[in-house]
């Protein structure tokens, strides 16, 4: 009892306490291909936030030219972007006509050149919802009826500029996503947590319950969900729609998964101690129990999150999901769908959004995969301190 | 094990009934029924429609009928289009030249499956034997690029590559919007003129010339799925103690991957056979309304514009009884390759 013990401040210099969170940091920070995705997120994120800054138009802006001639799908001007030294500039657009296939079609007027100019004036619109300004990062600063555009990924059959459409539709398809996961997860949690937790005729029935929600074909039941919203609901209230209808085929998988664990948790030492120390139930599952699955929580809603994105994608792009004025990545690639053997050959630039979706998703993916590499305390790392 | 598996498929009929109330539920959700359009046509019309149809009885009235005719003469009710029995419509319609849906359903799915599993073995062996360095990063993004990628945005891409890119396709014919000829040689599943010719070696080049674009998107993600798997299987074998053994009684490499390891590697993989049979058929729902193949995905797809009750009914249920033997089986696989699993 008495016997002279180290001195503390030292013990914990030799081996400083590391928290959980640190550990997980440490092993996930070694772990390129996660960091680059969460890096990729983070800026898409950003750059969905600020799209009304980052694009030079906003999304519904129709573009026609002076005799009220829309500019209808504008191929992307990327390419017709040129440089006088640092100063970018893109001539007028001049309208063509193929007489052989009869499309019609744009080419650079070598005669007028505008220069790109980096903060200037243009359509207004509300930056992050709040203030009320036209200020966009790049632009020609030309009025909307001039030939001197910049539409960097082409318009579609409206003269709307997709690269702005890109960046607003954005906002819906990544922040779908941490909503329907954030909702069926609250959910799945209640269930999953009742149903381990009581055990009994509560259990059976849940568990009944995931049994018949998991039996549910999720895509063409979505279908014939979403075909039930009638098309004169109001946009917002059909993106509640949507989510709710995400929710429901969503929730069932996680609550399987979090009863197993709960059951496991319920019988272990600590939890029988603080029950013994009279805890309430309350208190038991949310102190206790649930964070002791947090890991797995937080792998399990990074790698749901991709396929909310995909299952809404794919319901938009069928023009079962959400309708305009609302975009989203796959509302804009349904424009495809529309006489699609036309527009895939002479429009294809319309297939740009799928890119995001692609990028986003699989961005996801990789961080899902490092952050469980990372949760997993047996997880070896090359070149970490211990 | 027998005795599982029966009290299984027992418990499958009450599964499916509450899953048919669901399914009857959610369509009825619907303001207005098949016969509302026909309003427009005049009042004559909509009283006639709704006398063939009965789509204006008492919702338990009409549930119970269906489901009556369903136990007693095995009757999912009639399409509203053209009158047929909706089993017909769904799964045999169709002609020996052109196939029926349930055929190209089925060959689609499990020829997509297939062939998922021939290309995905030896790129999964390939990159567990072969670790480090590029290769083992190029398999890796294989997989989550097959993962990652949305199949409607694959099918799309893929159309605009062999059409655009490549322009390929054979099959031209009068463009009412271009009034000329347009190309394109990759969507459905023969060319035009092939359709209902009698079967022909030629035919059948056609066929398969057709078939493989919706091969690839049906399969991407299973394919970069079981690579993946196999990969993470084969690498926890090759590590075990008896494969070192093998190796070390001077066994050749080739005969210590295939035969000691890769037996029991594959075990695992073996049981998720079940789970993907639902996602081929997932799949082939989006393939099929993107590439216009005629399998029951399609017919479901139309009936659900037309809002085509007992088709979109039934559709759903024969879904979900597939879901339900997917599991079922990936259940039974599983005990049938590890006997430690014990079913009572």
């Amino acid at each position: 009892m008495n016997a002279p013990s180290p001195p503390l401040a030292t013990l914990e210099n030799e081996h400083p306490a590391k928290s959980q969170g640190l550990l997980v940091w440490q092993r996930f920070r070694h772990n390129r291909a996660g960091l680059l995705a969460g890096a990729v997120l983070v800026a898409l994120a950003l750059a969905v936030l600020f799209a009304g800054f980052l694009s030079p138009y906003t999304s519904s802006a129709f573009h026609e030219d002076a005799n009220s001639v829309a500019y209808d799908y504008v191929p992307p001007m990327l390419t017709w972007l040129h440089f006088d030294g640092l100063q970018p500039y893109v001539y007028a657009l001049k309208r063509t006509y193929n007489p052989l296939t009869g499309v019609k079609g744009y080419a650079e007027d070598g005669d007028q050149r505008y220069d790109v100019r980096w903060f200037v004036r243009g359509e207004a619109y509300r930056l992050l919802g709040l203030f009320q300004t036209n200020v966009h990062l790049l632009g020609t600063g030309e009025p909307p009826t001039s030939a001197g555009q910049l539409f960097l990924l082409g318009t579609d059959r409206f003269g709307r500029d997709l690269w702005s459409r890109i960046l607003y539709g954005g906002r819906v398809a990544l922040g779908m996503g941490p909503l329907v996961v954030l909702i069926s997860f609250a959910f799945g949690i209640l269930m999953g947590g009742l149903s381990g937790f009581y055990g009994g005729l509560t259990d059976t029935w849940i568990q009944r319950l995931v049994e018949v929600a998991m039996s549910l074909p999720r895509l063409a039941l979505l279908l014939a969900l979403s075909a039930t919203l009638p098309p004169e609901l109001p946009p917002q209230a059909r993106f509640w729609g949507i989510v709710f209808i995400l929710v429901i085929v969503g929730w069932a998988p996680l609550a399987r998964v979090l009863r197993g664990q709960v059951l496991a948790l319920r019988e272990e030492e600590f939890v029988q101690a603080s029950r013994a120390l009279g805890a309430g139930d309350l208190r038991l599952i949310f102190r206790h129990i649930l964070p002791n699955t947090l890991g797995y929580l937080v792998v399990a809603a990074t790698l749901a999150a991709p396929s909310v994105i995909l299952l809404e994608s794919v319901l938009s792009f069928f023009g079962f999901g959400l309708q305009e004025p609302l975009v989203s990545w796959g509302v804009l690639m349904g424009d495809l769908l529309e006489n699609f053997q036309y527009q895939i050959q002479f429009h294809p630039w319309l297939i740009l959004p799928g890119v995001f979706i692609f990028v986003s998703v699989l961005a996801f993916n990789y961080l899902g995969d490092a952050l469980r590499d990372a949760i997993d305390p047996f997880t070896v790392v090359k070149g970490a301190q211990t | 094990m027998l005795n599982y598996v029966l009290r299984r498929l027992v418990t499958t009929v009450p599964l499916l009934l509450v899953i048919s109330v669901i399914v009857f539920w959610v369509i009825n959700l619907e303001p207005g029924n098949y016969c509302t359009a026909l309003r427009l046509q005049g009042e004559a019309r909509y009283l006639a429609c709704l006398e063939q149809t009965g789509v204006d009885q008492a919702l338990p009235v009409q549930y119970g009928r269906w489901i009556w005719g369903i136990f007693t003469r095995f009757d999912f009710g009639f399409s509203f289009q053209n009158g047929q029995p909706v089993l017909k419509q769904l799964f045999t319609a169709g002609s020996w030249e052109s196939g029926t849906p349930l055929l190209w359903t089925l060959v689609l799915s499990f020829g997509a499956m297939a062939l998922s599993w021939l290309l995905a073995l030896p790129i999964g062996i390939y990159a567990a034997t072969h670790r480090g360095g590029w290769r083992e990063g190029a398999v890796n993004l294989l997989g989550f690029v097959g993962l990652s990628v949305p199949n409607f945005v694959l099918a799309v891409g893929l159309l605009w590559a062999l059409v655009v890119v490549f322009q390929v396709g054979t099959h031209c014919w009068q463009s009412a919007q271009l009034a000329q000829n347009v190309c394109l040689g990759v969507s459905g599943l023969f060319d035009g003129n092939y359709v209902s010719a009698p079967w022909s070696f030629e035919k059948v080049w056609n066929l398969l010339w057709h078939l493989w674009p919706a091969f690839l998107v049906i399969g991407a993600s299973n394919l970069a799925a079981i690579v993946r798997y196999v990969r993470g299987e084969m690498l926890g074998v090759l590590s075990e103690p008896y494969v070192q053994t093998a190796r070390s009684k001077g066994l050749r490499e080739r005969v210590v991957v295939y035969k000691h390891a890769l037996k029991n590697a594959l075990n695992p993989l073996i049981s998720m056979l079940g789970y993907w049979l639902p996602s081929m058929f997932e799949g082939t729902l989006v393939a099929a309304m993107i590439l216009q193949l005629p399998t029951i995905e399609k017919v479901y797809w139309t009936a659900l514009r037309q809002n085509d009750q007992y088709v979109v009914m039934a559709g759903l249920l024969f879904f979900s009884a597939i879901l339900i033997v997917g599991n079922l089986a990936s259940d039974v696989l599983l005990a049938w390759v590890n006997p430690k699993i014990r079913y009572e």
